[in-house]
């Protein structure tokens, strides 16, 4: 391919992105960093910023408690120590918190435990913004708190694309070492992999399953509030490294499976472990996911099936 | 940021978005995606905006960010990987084979990062190979070899069935 036929190849295949409505947004987002920024430097005692928002996986050690050693404060419910102990995490991005606490008093509306951590879901007052936070138990993860915006507006074709910082329409995963980093990098001794879900779902989604690169399979129901959590250790076949960056063929999560409330399945996305949505596969006689959007941003009622 | 700063900021990103985008698209394989590493590029843009503007330096700025945080994606100890939203909010295109333009994405997936990102810059967007190294943080030399590469492996994924090697 010479570079002329390639720039032309190019040009025709971006040549009509979707509508956006970037400027705004883009506004907003760099307010809230430039925020941030002047509160670091003033000495404001936030941490600096160490994750893209929207990924809040750092995968960064075994510093937390677990949420059953805190020490209670007179008057406050559980749920309340809870929502204040993923506010003050050492690994939560400003933004993050800005985000969920700054408009009232969050609210803890869904929950899964493993027998490493629980994580919360928890919606912002004005329930515009939720956000995941997970409290390890036995140290298999760093707690850290991400969350997801508001979508931005649906566009003449109905399909709405989502500008706000760490939002999405994409069904995703978090995925990495099972073990604390040791300078920045996972142990190369470690034989584990996690794979970590936080998703909103639409009711026609009655569960999930979710076969991982250990062979296994994992059914996770929808909670009444929407959400679908998965919070799974597997151990690594023989001949992975513990470095997910040198993983290779090797698909931590291979495939994802809508099923309705008699468990059949409705959609299924299988993906090749390489955070590349260009490399994913179709799976054959099954709708794709995106029959199924992630409500993962809040879209409006109706959006669903318009896109459908 | 003052009120004028904003404003220039926004103008911009008016002016640029349809560039940004498309590079981005070409280096994440879905709109979706693609939006989101330029907000967040745009995001940190905005923060340097004053002293950026100053230099003149806010295309590159905004593309250097843009690429090493599509490339540092998949270094992460952590990752975010996404399923099966492949098609769904692909434009019509007005133009050429979709067959081609769709297969081009895909094809470009195959690469390796640096290599992807080092064949749009500098072949769709122009960058001589000074810059394109600047941005890709690499010597001239590599990129001169990451572009020669890319449009070979390219052109080996995008050849009709048994008519490569």
């Amino acid at each position: 391919m010479t570079p002329e036929s390639f720039s032309t190849m190019y040009e025709a295949a971006t040549e009509t992105p979707p509508p956006t409505n970037l400027a705004p947004s883009a506004v907003k987002a760099g307010r809230r960093r430039l925020v941030r920024r002047r509160l670091a430097v003033t000495g404001a005692g936030l941490a600096a910023l160490a994750v893209v928002a929207g990924s809040a996986y750092a995968g960064t050690g075994l510093t937390e408690d677990s949420p059953d050693t805190q020490v209670a404060t007179p008057g406050a419910t559980a749920d309340d120590q809870i929502i204040e102990r993923c506010r003050t995490l050492d690994g939560n991005s400003e933004e993050a918190v800005d985000a969920v606490y700054s408009v009232g008093h969050p609210t803890i509306v869904a929950r899964a435990e493993t027998p490493d951590q629980t994580t919360y879901v928890l919606m912002a007052a004005d329930e515009k913004v939720w956000a995941e936070c997970s409290l390890p138990r036995s140290g298999q993860t760093s707690p850290t708190l991400t969350y997801f915006f508001p979508p931005g507006p649906i566009t003449s074709s109905g399909v709405r694309h989502f500008l706000a910082p760490g939002s999405s329409l994409r069904t995703a995963a978090a995925v990495g070492s099972g073990c604390a980093l040791v300078e920045d990098s996972p142990d190369p001794g470690c034989r584990t992999f996690v794979v970590r879900v936080t998703d909103r779902l639409p009711a026609a989604v009655a569960s999930v399953a979710f076969r991982t690169g250990d062979g296994k399979t994992t059914v996770v129901d929808r909670q009444a509030s929407g959400f679908v959590l998965l919070d799974h250790v597997g151990e690594l076949p023989d001949g992975v490294p513990a470095d997910p960056s040198e993983w290779g063929e090797f698909r931590a999560l291979e495939r994802v499976t809508y099923l309705d409330a008699d468990g059949d399945p409705i959609a299924a996305g299988a993906m090749d472990g390489s955070g590349d949505p260009m490399k994913d596969e179709r799976v054959a006689g099954l709708r794709s996911l995106e029959k199924y959007l992630s409500l993962k941003s809040n879209p409006e009622p109706g959006l669903i099936d318009e896109v459908r | 940021m003052g009120r004028d700063h904003r404003d220039d900021f926004t103008g911009f990103v008016a002016a640029r978005q349809t560039q940004l985008r498309r590079i981005a698209y070409g280096l994440t394989g879905s709109w979706p995606a693609a939006d989101d590493l330029v907000q967040t590029a745009l995001a940190r843009l905005y923060v340097a905006w004053p002293k950026v503007r100053r230099k003149g330096a806010e295309d590159a700025y905004v593309r250097k960010i843009m690429v090493r945080e599509a490339i540092d994606e998949s270094r992460r100890p952590w990752r975010r990987v996404s399923v099966g939203l492949e098609g769904f909010d692909h434009p019509a295109p007005s133009q050429g084979d979709p067959a081609d333009w769709h297969d081009l994405i895909r094809a470009l997936g195959e690469l390796p990062g640096r290599q992807r990102a080092a064949v749009v810059l500098r072949h769709w967007i122009g960058l001589s190979v000074a810059e394109t190294a600047d941005v890709l943080g690499v010597s001239e030399g590599t990129v001169k070899s990451h572009t020669s590469r890319a449009l070979e492996r390219l052109h080996t994924l995008l050849a009709p069935e048994g008519t490569t090697r």
